[in-house]
């Protein structure tokens, strides 16, 4: 190997490892900042649902939610995730409580991109929860133009029940893999 | 006179039309402005003035992939501050903190950076255009469009301030509001320089 | 992904669309739908097979930085450099286009949400030729503003954005609930 080749190999060889340093430098940070978010998600969720939330180790690549928590206490084991809800205002961040069987169970905000957004108003959540997923959520069309049932604007909900699925079908999945 | 005509730098957003893509569609709150305004401007300032430095260190043919890998750590960096930031927050930006990496603005300082043209009143006042054009846009899409307006502040919950508690015109927070708000913005700044007797380059 | 237009709709591009360059718009579509094509496909691999399984999606710029974009040039190069004019300029605009927020844009959008691998590809496909028809309009849109009458300091660009943001109105018409209905 000449001269010149031998600079050049040397030369890729050190952007190559220069470039390795800043790839693990940001993992790094990313695996901190994401043991921090699930210490926050793990929290939320322990308030929420009353019982000890415990990350599954699996990570879904969906969009609006990555980690599913198997909560554990009396009676049936519930599930729960902190998903991301987008409206037309901007998103929140809702803590979700699901029966094994993919029902929604409770939801709290705990975060939002800004406040007053359709989602954080009052009857937003209560009115649709107990509504079972296999009714289908909303149970008609025509819920949806009742302003008790939909007091912020009807697209953020319809929005919302696509994600509200998806994770109602992860949930699903992961009970399924645990029996 | 003419010294100072020869300083000028015109807005990068309103005079140059760089940097669009964020503004025009995320920057739907004042917050979320201010944060993609932040990222882009800050890592155009990094890699602008550090880059002439490190130039002499970094062998020809592999300055510009060095310089668009910086960028891209930057990027990734920020991301996850803001994120630590203000989790809710973030989540609404979604695939426009990545975007940063390859904003306009922060590839022009980083094209400008490799070729190592000293540039570091012009540089420091365009990024810092880009950073106020990106409040000014948000916020008037914001308080116009939706009436409110959300403060960066860290923590799940921003705070607010609401004018009107039913938006008023709701147009101008979706991007086709961005648009207009841009090309509003950008004639009134073509007749400010024209009142001022500038002329864009 | 032709309704939610990359350009109106997520503003990617909206820079190299606003300098309004006419020249040869189909061939650098092609050039465009080529690079968005490779990139949305490595993007999608990687992010599904290294990053999302460990939580590293923060790496996603980095990963682009380093191996989508130089590939993608590498490519561009490659072609302008071999034989016909056609394909030297396609591979020119690739080379431009390598480094740009609508090819990243775009591939992380079809990368993002929840596609399989033919999926992700069609919805950039489908991304590419929206935003080259909010193009052609566009540059419809520009020729008639030219000739017409309009306030010093509305001429060029600003006009061009007002455009951009009566077609994006016109847009929002056509989302996922007006081709719900026109389907049934």
């Amino acid at each position: 190997m000449d001269e010149a080749r031998k600079q050049l190999l040397l030369q890729n060889l050190a952007a190559a490892g220069f470039f390795a340093v800043l790839a693990v430098l940001v993992a790094g940070v990313a695996i901190l900042a994401e043991s921090g978010s699930i210490r926050r998600e793990r929290e939320a969720l322990a308030a929420l649902a009353g019982r000890k939330a415990q990350a599954l180790p699996m990570r879904f690549t969906d969009p609006d939610f990555s980690r599913l928590y198997l909560l554990e206490g009396k009676g049936s084991p519930r599930y729960g995730t902190v998903a991301r809800l987008d409206g037309d205002g901007g998103s929140v961040l809702a803590a979700l409580v699901f029966t094994g069987k993919g029902d929604l169970e409770a939801a709290r905000i705990v975060g939002e991109g800004a406040s007053g957004l359709p989602f954080a108003k009052d009857g937003w959540f209560s009115e649709f929860l107990g509504k079972g997923a296999s009714r289908g959520f909303p149970r008609a069309l025509a819920d949806l133009r009742r302003g008790d049932v939909a007091s912020g604007a009807t697209r953020s909900l319809d929005d919302c029940a696509e994600t509200l699925g998806r994770v109602s079908g992860a949930v699903l999945s992961a009970a399924e893999r645990k029996e | 006179m003419e010294a100072r005509r020869d300083a000028f730098v015109p807005d990068p957003v309103l005079g140059g039309l760089l940097g669009l893509c964020p503004l025009v569609a995320a920057a739907d709150t004042l917050a979320d402005g201010a944060i993609l305004g932040l990222g882009a401007s800050l890592s155009a300032i990094i890699l602008g003035a550090g880059l002439p430095a490190f130039r002499e260190f970094i062998p020809e043919r592999l300055r510009a992939p060095v310089a668009l890998g910086l960028g891209a750590f930057l990027a990734a960096l920020f991301g996850l501050a803001a994120e630590a930031f203000s989790p809710a927050l973030t989540a609404g930006l979604g695939l426009y903190l990545p975007l940063i990496a390859v904003n306009c603005v922060t590839l022009a300082a980083l094209r400008r950076g490799i070729r190592g043209e000293e540039q570091k009143p012009g540089l420091l006042r365009s990024s810092l255009g880009y950073l106020l054009a990106a409040i000014l846009i948000s916020a008037l899409r914001e308080a116009i469009g939706l009436g409110r307006l959300t403060l960066p502040t860290p923590g799940p919950f921003p705070y607010t301030l609401v004018f009107v508690d039913e938006a008023p015109f709701r147009l101008l927070a979706a991007p086709a509001g961005g648009f207009l708000i841009l090309g509003s913005l950008a004639a009134a700044y073509r007749f400010a320089l024209r009142a001022l007797g500038r002329r864009l380059p | 992904m032709f309704a939610a237009n990359a350009l109106l709709v997520y503003g990617l591009g909206a820079c190299p669309a606003l300098r309004g360059e006419r020249r040869g718009l189909l061939v650098s579509i092609l050039a465009l739908l080529t690079a968005n094509l490779i990139a949305s496909s490595l993007l999608w691999a990687l992010r599904e097979l290294l990053l999302a399984p460990f939580g590293l999606e923060a790496l996603e710029p980095l990963v682009f930085a380093l191996i989508i974009a130089p590939l993608v040039k590498y490519l561009g190069r490659a072609i302008a450099t071999s034989g016909a004019p056609l394909l030297q300029k396609a591979g020119a605009a690739i080379d431009e286009a390598a480094v740009s927020c609508l090819v990243f844009g775009i591939a992380l959008i079809s990368a993002r949400s929840n596609f399989g691998l033919l999926e992700a590809l069609t919805a950039s496909i489908g991304a590419c030729v929206g935003y080259w028809a909010a193009l052609v309009l566009l540059g419809a849109v520009r020729e008639r503003l030219e000739l017409s009458d309009l306030p010093e300091s509305f001429r060029g660009a600003p006009a061009i954005l007002v455009s951009a943001g009566l077609m994006a109105m016109a847009f929002m018409g056509i989302d996922a609930v007006f081709i719900g209905n026109l389907v049934g």
